[in-house]
C-alpha cells in the first residue's frame, strides 16, 4: 500500500530528526553565540536529512524502527562532539562544506548542460 | 635558571634590593649579583644566569650608565630579546648610552608598569618557533578540519545520486568515493569481526568526517586560542556551542526515551 509507506516514511523522518531538534533546541537555549548554534545545528540537521534520505531511497524503507534509531543515535555523536569545539568556528567550517556540497551539485549542472565553450575560429 | 635576571652598577645596590624584593613578592624568581666585590671575580655565573633568564631588568642611574658591564649585560640581553630597562627619575632618556636610550623606559618607581612589563616579557615562549614551524602550526590544526570538510561534501554529493542525475566525471567520482570508503569501513569493522553493509557507508562516513572537522577546531582551540578568551571564561560565558548542563538534559532524555 503506498499511503501505507508513505504514512511509515513520515514516521522514520520524524522519529530520526525529533531527538537532534531536542538536542539543537538546548544547544541554542544554553549557547551564548546563538547564532552560530543556530547555523551549525541547521546545517547538521539538513545534512542528516541528506544522508537518511539517501539512504531510504537506496535501501528502501525499513519495517522496523531498529536500523532508524541505530541511525538517530549515531547523528546524536557530532552535536555531541560540540560540547568541546567553539561554536563560531564549528559552524563557519559546516558553511564551507554546504558551500563544497552546493559547488559540487552546481559544477554536476554545468557538465550536464554541455556548454561548449571554445572560441570561434576568425576569418 | 631564574625568571629574572637585574643588571645593576655596584654602586645601586639598594635599588637592586629594593627591586629584587618587588619581584620576589611577586612570585618571581630573581637572580642578581649580591656580591659587593668586583663583579669579574662570578662573571661566568654572571653570563650562565644572564643566558638563561628569561627577562632581564637593567636599571639605568647615573652610575650604570657609566658601567661597560652593565653596558654590555643589557646589549647581551636586547640581542636576545628580553631586556626591560628601568631608570631612576634622575636619569633622561639622552643620558642612557645607545642604543638602549631608543628604547621605552620603565620609571623604577611605576612597579606596576614593570610588572606589566615582566608578566609580557614571561609570556612569551622560551624558544621563539620558526617560522616554519608558526606557518605549519596552524595548517596542522586545519588539516583536520579540511580532511573533514572535502569528505564530507564528497560523501554528501554521492548520497544525491538518487535524486539528482550526474553527469559522467560526476558519476566515475562518485562511484570511486563509495567504493573506496566501503572498503575502508570493511577494513576497519574486519577488526570487530563485523561486516558492514554497503548502505551504511554514507552514514559511516559523514559521521567520521563530521566528527574529524569538529575535533580539528576544537584541538585547534584547545592548543591556540584559548588564551585569549580565558577572560569570557571568567566571567562565566561560554564559546561552546554545547554546554555540560544541556549534555546533562541531554543523557537524562535520552534515558528516559
Amino acid at each position: 500500500m503506498p499511503g501505507s509507506d508513505e504514512g511509515h516514511l513520515l514516521v522514520l523522518v520524524l522519529n530520526s530528526l525529533t531527538p537532534i531538534a531536542v538536542v539543537g533546541f538546548f544547544s541554542v537555549s544554553y549557547s551564548t553565540q546563538r547564532l552560530h548554534a543556530i547555523v551549525a545545528i541547521v546545517l547538521v540537521i539538513i545534512f542528516w536529512i541528506i544522508i537518511t534520505i539517501g539512504q531510504l531511497v537506496t535501501m528502501g524503507i525499513p519495517q522496523t524502527l531498529a536500523e532508524p534509531a541505530a541511525g538517530t543515535i549515531m547523528a546524536l555523536l557530532p552535536i555531541v562532539l560540540l560540547i568541546v569545539a567553539p561554536a563560531k568556528a564549528v559552524s563557519r567550517r559546516l558553511i564551507f562544506l554546504a558551500l563544497g556540497l552546493l559547488l559540487l551539485i552546481a559544477l554536476n549542472e554545468l557538465s550536464k548542460l554541455g556548454l561548449d565553450v571554445t572560441a570561434p575560429k576568425l576569418g | 635558571m631564574a625568571d629574572i635576571f637585574i643588571s645593576y652598577s655596584k654602586a645601586d645596590h639598594a635599588l637592586a634590593l629594593k627591586l629584587s624584593a618587588f619581584l620576589e613578592a611577586e612570585e618571581w624568581t630573581v637572580w642578581w649579583d649580591k656580591s659587593l666585590g668586583a663583579g669579574e671575580l662570578y662573571r661566568d655565573e654572571i653570563m650562565k644566569e644572564l643566558a638563561t633568564a628569561r627577562a632581564v631588568i637593567t636599571i639605568w642611574t647615573e652610575n650604570s650608565v657609566k658601567s661597560d658591564f652593565v653596558r654590555a649585560e643589557a646589549g647581551r640581553a636586547k640581542a636576545d630579546g628580553k631586556l626591560i630597562p628601568v631608570k631612576t627619575p634622575n636619569v633622561d632618556y639622552a643620558d642612557i648610552p645607545l642604543p638602549f636610550g631608543e628604547m621605552h623606559t620603565e620609571n623604577f618607581a611605576s612597579t606596576d608598569l614593570i610588572r606589566a612589563a615582566v608578566v609580557a616579557q614571561l609570556a612569551k615562549p622560551a624558544v621563539e618557533p620558526s617560522a616554519w614551524a608558526l606557518l605549519t602550526k596552524g595548517f596542522r590544526y586545519e588539516l583536520l578540519t579540511w580532511v573533514g570538510i572535502v569528505g564530507g561534501a564528497l560523501t554528501l554529493f554521492g548520497n544525491l545520486d538518487a535524486v539528482l542525475k550526474l553527469a559522467d566525471w560526476a558519476r566515475l567520482l562518485v562511484q570511486n568515493w563509495k567504493e573506496w570508503t566501503h572498503a575502508f569501513w570493511l577494513w576497519a569493522f574486519s577488526w570487530l569481526g563485523i561486516h558492514v553493509s554497503p548502505d551504511w557507508t554514507p552514514v559511516l562516513s559523514f559521521l567520521l568526517f563530521g566528527s574529524l572537522l569538529i575535533i580539528g577546531q576544537a584541538v585547534k582551540f584547545k592548543s591556540t586560542i584559548k588564551e585569549r578568551l580565558t577572560i569570557r571564561d571568567v566571567d562565566g560565558k561560554s564559546v561552546y556551542l554545547l554546554r555540560w548542563p544541556a549534555l546533562a538534559v541531554l543523557v537524562m532524555l535520552l534515558c528516559a526515551m
